[in-house]
């Protein structure tokens, strides 16, 4: 009896860290399968489907080779939307974060009603998009009230028909995006700002160094692992924008403001052309995933963290 | 061992699991039979969502008369509905009756959906009522029914009467007189035709109205014409109508900014008498008067498009279509309610809410006065379907749409705009 409890505890060691990585197989197994199920292998017969002339209703089909991709490329409406998509990710990133910093710092100081102020900018990401889009479909109407009071202030000669002219329309949906993203990534650069040691701080401002100087040479690089995050999801955002536009503008006037993932929708649901939609959304993935891995290494090499 | 039989396991009850979402029991045409018994079960229908003020009176009446099945109607914006027709009908958990556009032109459309199989022919349902034969282009495959449309919607001018006569304007039955129209509004300080470009299928109306006149009561044939090859949108009065389209634009005929306006705000304006009057279909007007203040009348008028009267045609074309699914779970229950909508009761009912005339007449419907040129019109043969529902795909349509809202914002010329529509007629 000695002999087996003496034997006991180093046995039994020796099994849990044999046993571990199958133990920990065996939790991970049917989140796993669901992963597979739910999102893998949709995602390979996706791919196949991209190859193929399917209307999403036939039980046939006929495989096109690349003629899908090549019809994409060729289409003047579908480069648009690309580029369009490139435009609202990289513009309403670079803004939204610009903003979404520049507040945090602000409502980083001890200054009174800091809370309030929080929630009041934090206020439109609690907003779904949808919402926040007929909300604002309805500000920017030729009637609406921003066209209301910049008359009221003698600023009528700034009046636009925001939505309808192809000129305003894409700039009409980057405004509501970046108002709704600040407050995302005010929060967000809040966060980085709280783990930021005060001491550090006093100690350069003791030193000599400016609010400038403190936040360029302590502030940034602390803050370097909030910044990866946050411009990694709003640019990813960005890309997949839909419905803003889709609510605000359907992607006119006449596909002006089209973004590649509204287009997807049409091709797919408008006009059954499910190959050259499931073509497009695998171009949108690929853009996803390269333009994410880019802008994370580089903003790891600037000093962000993993 | 026990964690790979786990895995095993795990993976087994997926499996099963996801074999069991995908299947469905498969419904045999023999369950029609028994078609005089009591209906039992339940019955699941899915309508657009227009389609709701006028569907369920008539469920509930259907509902009434047969205590024994239980009514299940779901309803869907137009373009929700057809993505989630499509998908239930290929995943076999579709309605057993719903909605289905006539002819072509968008996803949710008999010429569509049909080929399929997805369908079943209306034509093997006993005591089904016949319909006009001036329908069949657009409910009929090759001699076979797929879709039973509830009414006939136009498209026309409807009216505000009082703010047409404050305005000191008269309705015009000319082209000339349209721009008159427009002039007498403008001088009133009104809009002479609301517009609202914003909601795309606005945009085809004021080219739908012109080209009833202009190109298919000229040439009934054109459309085959285009079909085989032999005529083009760009090389045809199209191409007149879309300039007389900008010419009402450059008489100041329109809303201001009408690329930004919704159709809302368009029918307000309407209603309110700040215009005098717009085009659109006359499913809408019941909604126009909601919002109108009390007192307010509405007419309406077949678009001119000539200097003769006797010219002017309107487009007028087969609405509220519902059609059966093939595979239906209670086939005798979906027969049956087929049937007792298309009975005259049912029909003078919902074309009445919907705002249409019925597609069979019946005595039991009372006419609209505001209805009157479309009656007028459809009786005399002097109506065109919307050319969509003819056209082969709904590419051709979105090309049109589109193309109306870059014309108006210069982003395009009408003629890119004719050859874009060309080009996709051909594409598939």
């Amino acid at each position: 009896m000695a002999r087996t409890s003496e034997a006991a505890p180093a046995a039994l060691k020796r099994r849990r860290i044999t046993s571990m990585p199958r133990t920990v197989l065996l939790f991970a197994v049917p989140a796993l399968a669901l992963y597979t199920f739910v999102l893998l292998v949709p995602t390979a017969r996706g791919t196949v489907f991209a190859f193929t002339n399917w209307d999403g209703l036939s039980r046939t089909f006929d495989f096109v080779g690349f003629n899908n991709f090549a019809a994409i490329f060729a289409n003047p409406d579908s480069v648009k939307a690309i580029i369009n998509t490139l435009i609202i990710a990289f513009v309403t990133t670079f803004i939204a974060n610009a903003i979404g910093l520049a507040l945090a710092v602000a409502l980083n100081s001890r200054i009174k009603s800091r809370n309030a102020l929080r929630v009041f900018f934090f206020a439109p990401a609690v907003l779904t998009p949808v919402v926040t889009a007929y909300l604002f479909k309805y500000i920017f109407a030729p009637l609406g009230p921003l066209n209301g009071v910049l008359d009221a202030f003698g600023l009528g000669v700034l009046k636009q028909d925001w939505l309808g002219d192809p000129n305003w329309a894409l700039i009409a949906v980057m405004i509501v995006i970046i108002w709704q993203q600040s407050g995302y990534t005010m929060v967000i650069y809040l966060a980085g700002l709280q783990g930021i040691p005060a001491e550090l701080l006093e100690a350069s401002a003791v030193d000599g160094a400016g609010a400038g100087r403190r936040f360029w040479s302590i502030t940034r690089p602390l803050l370097a692992p909030a910044i990866t995050i946050s411009v990694m999801l709003t640019l990813i955002h960005g890309l997949k924008v839909f419905a803003e536009v889709y609510v605000m503008t359907g992607g006119g006037p006449g596909n002006s403001t089209n973004s590649l993932s509204t287009l997807i929708y049409k091709n797919a649901f408008q006009f059954g052309l499910f190959g050259s939609s499931i073509a497009m959304a695998l171009i949108l993935l690929v853009m996803v995933a390269l333009i994410s891995a880019i802008q994370y290494r580089a903003l790891l090499a600037q000093g962000g963290h993993k | 061992m026990e964690s790979k039989k786990a895995i095993a396991v795990t993976l087994a009850a997926l499996l099963a699991l996801g074999t069991a979402a995908c299947s469905s029991p498969a419904p045999t045409p023999a369950e029609t039979a028994g078609a005089d018994a009591p209906l039992s079960g339940t019955l699941v229908i899915g309508a657009y969502a227009t389609a709701k003020p006028a569907l369920d009176p008539i469920i509930a009446q259907f509902e009434e008369a047969n205590p024994g099945l239980t009514v299940t109607a779901t309803y869907a914006d137009n373009q929700q509905y057809q993505a989630a027709i499509r998908t239930q009908l290929s995943s076999g958990t579709a309605p057993d009756v719903f909605t289905v556009w006539p002819g072509n032109g968008n996803p949710g459309a008999m010429e569509v959906l049909a080929p399929t199989g997805y369908l079943l022919d209306l034509s093997t349902i006993d005591g089904l009522p016949a319909l006009p034969e001036a329908l069949d282009s657009v409910t009929k495959i090759d001699d076979k029914r797929y879709v039973f449309p509830m009414t006939v919607a136009g498209i026309g001018a409807v009216y505000n009467e009082q703010a047409v006569e404050e305005a000191g304007a008269k309705v015009p039955t000319t082209w000339s007189e349209v721009l008159d129209f427009c002039e007498a509004a403008t001088d009133a300080g009104k809009v002479g035709f609301s517009l609202g470009l914003q909601s795309l299928f606005v945009t085809q109306l004021i080219n739908y109205s012109l080209t009833s006149t202009l190109v298919y009561a000229a040439d009934p044939d054109f459309e085959s014409k285009v079909k085989d090859g032999d005529a083009t949108f760009l090389k045809s009065k199209w191409k007149k109508a879309f300039e007389m389209y900008m010419d009402m634009n450059d008489a100041g005929c329109f809303t201001a900014n009408p690329n930004g306006t919704t159709n809302d705000i368009a029918q307000a304006d309407l209603a309110s008498g700040k215009a005098l009057a717009s085009v659109t279909l006359t499913t809408t007007i019941s909604q126009i008067k909601a919002l109108a203040p009390a007192g307010t009348t509405f007419g309406m008028f077949a678009l001119p498009a000539t200097e003769d009267p006797d010219d002017t045609w309107m487009p007028a074309a087969a609405f509220d279509g519902f059609g059966l699914n093939a595979k239906a779970k209670n086939p005798a229950a979906a027969a049956a309610f087929l049937k007792y909508m298309a009975s005259p009761d049912s029909m003078a009912s919902y074309a009445t809410v919907a705002g249409s005339l019925p597609s069979i007449d019946t005595d039991k419907f009372t006419l609209n006065p505001a209805l009157a040129i479309l009656d007028t019109d459809w009786k005399a043969g002097k109506t065109y379907p919307f050319p969509d529902q003819l056209w082969p795909n709904p590419v051709v349509s979105s090309a049109h749409k589109e193309g109306v809202q870059k014309v108006f914002g210069g982003q395009a010329s009408i003629d890119d705009i004719l050859n874009a529509m060309d080009v996709a007629y051909k594409t598939q």
